[in-house]
Order: C-alpha cells, then sequence, then structure tokens
C-alpha cells in the first residue's frame, strides 16, 4: 500500500479531477493574479529547434532561460539557450541561440548577433553570474559537447574564456549552479552531467525493451543508458579553476543521470550545501564539511527519493521558506505517472515527503514537470509555486495513455497552511495553454512589482508571460551587492520582518530546470505597507540589518553600507 | 468495466451476502479514480464479512489517500493480526505510525515488513527513517545502505514506466 502507486492505479488524467481543497477567501478568489502572454508584442522571436519525431533523448532535453541585467540598465534581459538535433550536431550554426535587450518599455531587441552569445553549439541549461567580480554578469552555458564560459566586457559583447578558465565539461552537461562553496570569496561553478551519449552509437528508437513507454515505441533512455558524472570547479580568484570534483566528494562516480541543481544552505550553517535533481536516480544533497568536501546524505536526509523509497524521474528543483519558518522546502518536479514532490525540513536535514498532504502530489501526476520555481505570485506574502511541464515523447499526442505530448503549466497558491491549491485556471488562459516546456525563469520583466514567467518552450517560441498582479498586495525587492568578488551576493540569507510577518529568502544562481532567475530577492507583503526589519546573512558570515522600511520599491543593499538605493516601481499595469 | 460492474450488481441483488461482490465494485471504483465510491463499497463489504482482510487493506488504502491517518490506522492494525505474513500491511502500519511519531511501534511493524520481504527496498528505506528518528544511527545506515543496493539493481530496469517498476 504505498501511496504514490495510487497514480499507477489511476488512468492518467482521472487524478485530476480529485478535488483540492482552498481556504482562500471570497474576496481573495474575487482577484487573482493574471499572467498575459506578452511574447509577440514583446518582440521576441526566438525559436527553439529541435527534431520533432524526438527519435533519441538528447533531443528532448531541452534549453533553459536567463534571466540577467547584463547591461545594469536596471531591466531584466533575457537569454534563451538552442539546441542542434542528431542531423545537425556538427554543424553549430544550425541553431542559434539569443540574447534580447530590454527596452524597459515592454519591447525586447534582438543583440545576439553583436554580444557574440548566438552559437554555443548544442546549448541545454544556462546560468547568469558575475564570475570575476567586475560588475557585470557573465554566463555560462553548458552543452552536449563543449561547455562555454562567456566573460561578460560590458559594452554588450561577451568573449568566450572557457579555455584560459579551464571550466570546459565535453560531457552531456545539463544543470549548472554558481556560488561560493568555500567562503574564500569566489564564485565557483557546480555542473551537473547526464548520459555518457556517442552520438555515432545512439541507441535505435523503439528496438528493443529499453525503448518503451505504455506500450509505444520511444526513444531510449535514460535507463539502459550510461549516466555522466559531475563536475565542481573551483575559482582560482585569478581567472582560472581548477576542477576539484573528485576531491570534494561531487564527482557523482555512480553516474546517475544529473539535471537540475541548486546551492542552498540546508543546515543553516553558513555554508553552502548543494541538491541535485537526478533524473531516475535517487537526488543528491551534499552537505558542506566546511574543508572543501562534501558528504552525500540525499537518502538520510528524507530527499533523494519520494516518501516510499522510490527514486523518481527529477528534472527541477527550487527551495523556498513556504511555511514562513526559516527552514527551506524542496520542491522537485518529476516525470508522468509519478508526481511533484514537495519536502518539508522538520528537523535538521531531515525532511519529511509532504506531497500528498500538502495537495502537490495528485494533480501532477500526469504531467512531465521541468522548470520550477517557488514566487509569491499574488503578493499575499507567501511563497506559491509554479512548474512547466511537457512530455518527451510525442508519440503521446495521439496514443491516448492518459498523458499527452504537449501540456499545461501548473501554479500552486499557497494556502498559508502547509498545502497548495492549483489555480493555473483562474489566473488566465496563459498558463493553460498546452506547450512542450523546459527551461523557466521567475523575474520582474518590468519592474512593476509583480513576478513575471519566462519560458523556454521545446520545438518552438518560449512563452513570456506579465503578471498582471490583480490583488494589490504590497512588496519588497532587494538587490544584494557583496563588498568582495561575490558582487551579487550569491548564497546570502535575507529575512524580512514585518509586525507578525518573517519570510527567508537566499539568492541563488542556477536551479529551476537548466535556468537562472533573476538574481533580485522578492517579498510579497500583502497588506502590510512597512517592513519592521530586514537581515542579511552575507556570504562572508557577516550580517547587517536595515529598518523602517516602505514598502514597494526596489533596493540595493551594499554590505557595510546598507541601502544604498531606492527606485520605485516604473512597470506600466 | 462497466460490464463487470453490472454483473456485480446483478450478484448482489441475487443474494446481497455474496462474498467479495462489494469488494470487487470498490476496486472498480479505485481504477476510475473514485475514493468516495470505493470507501463506500469496502465499507459494505465489511459490514458483511467482517474479518475480510482485502476489504480492510484497501479501505485502509482509501483513507491514506484522503489523508486519514487516525482512520487507517486501525484498519492496518486489524489486516495484520488476521494476515500476520502480510508484509505490505506492515509496512503501510509502519509508515503511518512513523509519520504520526510513533516510531517504537513504527519500528516493529518495519522490521517484521523487512523480515518477510527483505527485497522491497521501499521497506529498508522507511525502516531506515525510523532508525534515524529513533536515534538508531548505526541501524539506519545499514538500512540505507540496503536501500541503495535494492535500487542500484533497479537502476537498469527497462523503462521508466511506473507500473513495471517494483
Amino acid at each position: 500500500m504505498r501511496i504514490p502507486a495510487l497514480s499507477s492505479l489511476f488512468p492518467l488524467g482521472v487524478l485530476i479531477l480529485l478535488p483540492c481543497a482552498t481556504s482562500q477567501s471570497p474576496e481573495e478568489k474575487e482577484t487573482p493574479s493574471h499572467f498575459v502572454d506578452i511574447t509577440d508584442a514583446a518582440g521576441i522571436t526566438f525559436r527553439h529547434i529541435s527534431a520533432p519525431e524526438k527519435k533519441y533523448i538528447v533531443e528532448s532535453i531541452g534549453g533553459g532561460v536567463a534571466l540577467f541585467d547584463y547591461d545594469n540598465d536596471g531591466c531584466l534581459d533575457i537569454y534563451f539557450t538552442n539546441a542542434l538535433t542528431v542531423d545537425t550536431a556538427n554543424d553549430p550554426h544550425a541553431s542559434r541561440s539569443a540574447l534580447y535587450h530590454n527596452n524597459c518599455d515592454g519591447t525586447f531587441t534582438d543583440v545576439t548577433e553583436k554580444s557574440g552569445l548566438a552559437y554555443p553549439g548544442w546549448a541545454n541549461g544556462v546560468v547568469a553570474a558575475d564570475f570575476d567580480g567586475d560588475g557585470y554578469e557573465d554566463l555560462y552555458v553548458t552543452c552536449l559537447g563543449h561547455n562555454h564560459l562567456y566573460h561578460n566586457n560590458g559594452n554588450g559583447t561577451f568573449t568566450d574564456i572557457t579555455e584560459g578558465a579551464g571550466v570546459d565539461d565535453t560531457r552531456w552537461s545539463t544543470g549548472a549552479a554558481v556560488a561560493d562553496y568555500d567562503k574564500d570569496g569566489n564564485l565557483d561553478l557546480f555542473v551537473s552531467n547526464y548520459v555518457d551519449i556517442n552520438l555515432s552509437k545512439l541507441p535505435e528508437f523503439g528496438k528493443t525493451k529499453f525503448c518503451q513507454y505504455r506500450g509505444v515505441p520511444v526513444q531510449c533512455g535514460p535507463k539502459g543508458l550510461t549516466g555522466a558524472g559531475d563536475s565542481l570547479f573551483h575559482n582560482n580568484g585569478d581567472g582560472t579553476f581548477t576542477n576539484v570534483s573528485k576531491k570534494a566528494g561531487l564527482s557523482d562516480p555512480e553516474g546517475r543521470f544529473g539535471l537540475g541543481a541548486i546551492w542552498t544552505d540546508v543546515d543553516g550553517d553558513g555554508w553552502l550545501d548543494l541538491f541535485v535533481a537526478n533524473d531516475a536516480t535517487g537526488n543528491y544533497l551534499y552537505r558542506n564539511n566546511h574543508d572543501g568536501t562534501f558528504s552525500e546524505m540525499g537518502l538520510q536526509a528524507g530527499v533523494s527519493l519520494d516518501e516510499d523509497g522510490v527514486p523518481l524521474g527529477s528534472m527541477g528543483v527550487t527551495v523556498g521558506d513556504y511555511l514562513h519558518n526559516g527552514q527551506f522546502g524542496i520542491f522537485v518536479t518529476n516525470f508522468s505517472g509519478e508526481h511533484a514532490t514537495l519536502y518539508r525540513h522538520d528537523q535538521p536535514l531531515f525532511f519529511t515527503d509532504v506531497s500528498y498532504p500538502s495537495h502537490v502530489a495528485p494533480i501532477s501526476t500526469p504531467y512531465v514537470g521541468w522548470g520550477t520555481s517557488f514566487f509569491d505570485y499574488d503578493n499575499d506574502g507567501w511563497p506559491d509555486l509554479i512548474a512547466v511541464n511537457g512530455h518527451v515523447y510525442p508519440q503521446m499526442e495521439n496514443a491516448s495513455v492518459g498523458t499527452t505530448y504537449r501540456q499545461r503549466a501548473l501554479l500552486f497558491r499557497n494556502q498559508r497552511d502547509g498545502t497548495f491549491a492549483e489555480v493555473a485556471a483562474e489566473s488566465g488562459p496563459a498558463l493553460m495553454t498546452p506547450r512542450v516546456s523546459r527551461g523557466l525563469a521567475i523575474g520582474d520583466i518590468d519592474n512593476d512589482g509583480y513576478l513575471d514567467v519566462v519560458i523556454n518552450n521545446l520545438d518552438g517560441k518560449p512563452a513570456i508571460l506579465r503578471n498582471d498582479g490583480a490583488s494589490h498586495g504590497n512588496w519588497i525587492t532587494i538587490k544584494t551587492v557583496g563588498s568582495g568578488k561575490n558582487r551579487d551576493a550569491i548564497g546570502a540569507r535575507v529575512k524580512v520582518v514585518s509586525g507578525d510577518f518573517t519570510e527567508w529568502d537566499e539568492v541563488h544562481a542556477g536551479g529551476s530546470y537548466l535556468s537562472s532567475n533573476d538574481l533580485r530577492l522578492h517579498y510579497g507583503l500583502g497588506k502590510k505597507t512597512k517592513i519592521d526589519l530586514i537581515e542579511i546573512h552575507w556570504p562572508d558570515g557577516k550580517t547587517e540589518s536595515v529598518r523602517n522600511v516602505s514598502a514597494n520599491n526596489f533596493l540595493t543593499i551594499e554590505e557595510g553600507k546598507g541601502i544604498t538605493r531606492t527606485t520605485p516601481p516604473s512597470g506600466k499595469r | 468495466m462497466r460490464e463487470a460492474e453490472a454483473e456485480f450488481r446483478r450478484a448482489l441483488e441475487l443474494d446481497p451476502k455474496v462474498p467479495s461482490a462489494h469488494l470487487s465494485l470498490g476496486l472498480l471504483s479505485l481504477r476510475t479514480g473514485s475514493l468516495e465510491d470505493a470507501q463506500r463499497e469496502f465499507t459494505a463489504e465489511l459490514v458483511r464479512h467482517p474479518d475480510d482482510p482485502r476489504a480492510a487493506y484497501h479501505l485502509a488504502f482509501v483513507q491514506l489517500a484522503q489523508q486519514k491517518p487516525d482512520l487507517a490506522v486501525p484498519l492496518l492494525l486489524k489486516v495484520v493480526a488476521l494476515q500476520p505474513k502480510y508484509a505490505e500491511a506492515h509496512y503501510s502500519l509502519g509508515k503511518v505510525l512513523l509519520q504520526q511519531g510513533k516510531v517504537k511501534e513504527a519500528i516493529e511493524h518495519l522490521e517484521t515488513a523487512t523480515r518477510l520481504d527483505s527485497q522491497k527496498s521501499y521497506s529498508h528505506y522507511q525502516l531506515a527513517r525510523a532508525y534515524l528518528r529513533a536515534g538508531r544511527t548505526q541501524e539506519a545506515q545499514k538500512e540505507f545502505a540496503t536501500t541503495h543496493d535494492l535500487e542500484s539493481k533497479q537502476k537498469s530496469s527497462p523503462s521508466r514506466d511506473p507500473e513495471k517498476m517494483p
């Protein structure tokens, strides 16, 4: 009687009819936030390319998206990765990744050619971070083949410095996450790898028992294929990195199928730990030993498997203080026939799978989940959840096996009692549109105080979903600036207190699925108009507080200097 | 499924006490995702045949799916009393008791589950979690290692179809 097996008893799709209790008040129901697809209006013409039949697993993994302000004009720009196909694998110009400059007026301009970011090859993931502390966000792009570290020159162009920096990984790289794990002041880089693949010896579509799904011939893998290990690159502080994967204990000698990754201080000891979502194998939780090494303790902590000890097809990951207790829960998106998993942090390094009691499990069962993020979309002060979906097998579209190829997104509203209600249908048709989504990044692209959604979809155009928040909740957005080379203070933990409201967040570079969110921290405040305390726990161990701050502003807080800039919202609503 | 349901209903019209008819209707309801119908049928089976462990087990299944562990525990205790060698029932009972913080009792049933069926990784996993909660770290590590070994064997299982997973 393993409750997750309930899903396999039911025809997929039936479970979505199960009622989800909601505690929303009538007043709240009248004013749901509304997401509007502005992709075309914004001038985004990017198209992700992949072989439509998806005969091989390499053609299903999809692309990521980064929201970052490459020119420091205060508006988030967008970078989409693009893929090749087995047929075009030897021609890096067969598909084009894209950088869009945010014109700060609701439109974007394609600046890819000038930027030098057009052709990284078979690109999958992307993470934005200022690796050298020069004040400009750089990009690391993971690929099937050579990865790329692009240095931001500060003039709209980027230079590929991968070779000199020593951060290449020629395997099939997917997730990437950045943090200063050893507190030396320099940003280090973790790269997860998926399958050890040889494009000249690909397993044949539908040929063997490894290439069937519910009786339908499909692409092979990852089961039956050999997994690839992972990489940790230590930043030497001089523009070069050293691969310390084995020494640190992060090399993944078992070869699990690594995808999403995120650095987070799980045990609150001030040192960043690492979570890696592994497809079809147990997830990793690496605890930082404070000496440059890590101990893997996913099983012991209860986040490797589901509540019944079953490894799931994990893709994306996000962490958040969804209970307002300062203990971050971990949410992981998984394959169809399984369910998304929410791990509640009950005791230090002891999590409980609360996917069913929190109501995220039943409705997520028919979907293959990818990009995901905790984000307070309605500014009520409680982190909500989003997960974007889409199957890996186009053959599912007409297979009548209870799932589909194109799938809608899931939006979970935090009900403030440890449970979530799925409310995508109440939030406009943009989230209900079936897509084959992969990467997802969250950020306030129009600086209006409401978090927007950007999705990289397989085989087609992306989706820029503007949040026309209608709930009129107050908010605060905080940009942290560290005093050393970690300029963005990646890894900083920030506590915001307003009356009886206390919420923690953490600055992450990487996470979701192959993607990189806005580095600014956004807190919804509901009806509260003033913040009593903002407490920043900087990555170097220092703590700083600012008090009595008005809501509805963008703050820049510099280490040791307090608030150095306050900007009101500028977006048009 | 409709034909099967009609046959069971007809059988009940002829003999309201026919064994397993309500149980079968409950299982059909489960397949269509109707937990409430399943609950009603399993309950009806238990009214007529109070010592049917299958009806009790599946009713407990429904109660757990409905997040009603307090109602599930007595049913599971009944199942393991009726069928002491039913590993799955011991596992489920141990898991629920662990969730309720009854660590000692949970360990008892989870140890029984792993003894009755040593090849189920999830039983070892749950037992390891229970040992951790009890502060029995070394025993927990041993069970985690067993979980890992069993999971590793499953890594090379054919497909990602959950129905084919053990």
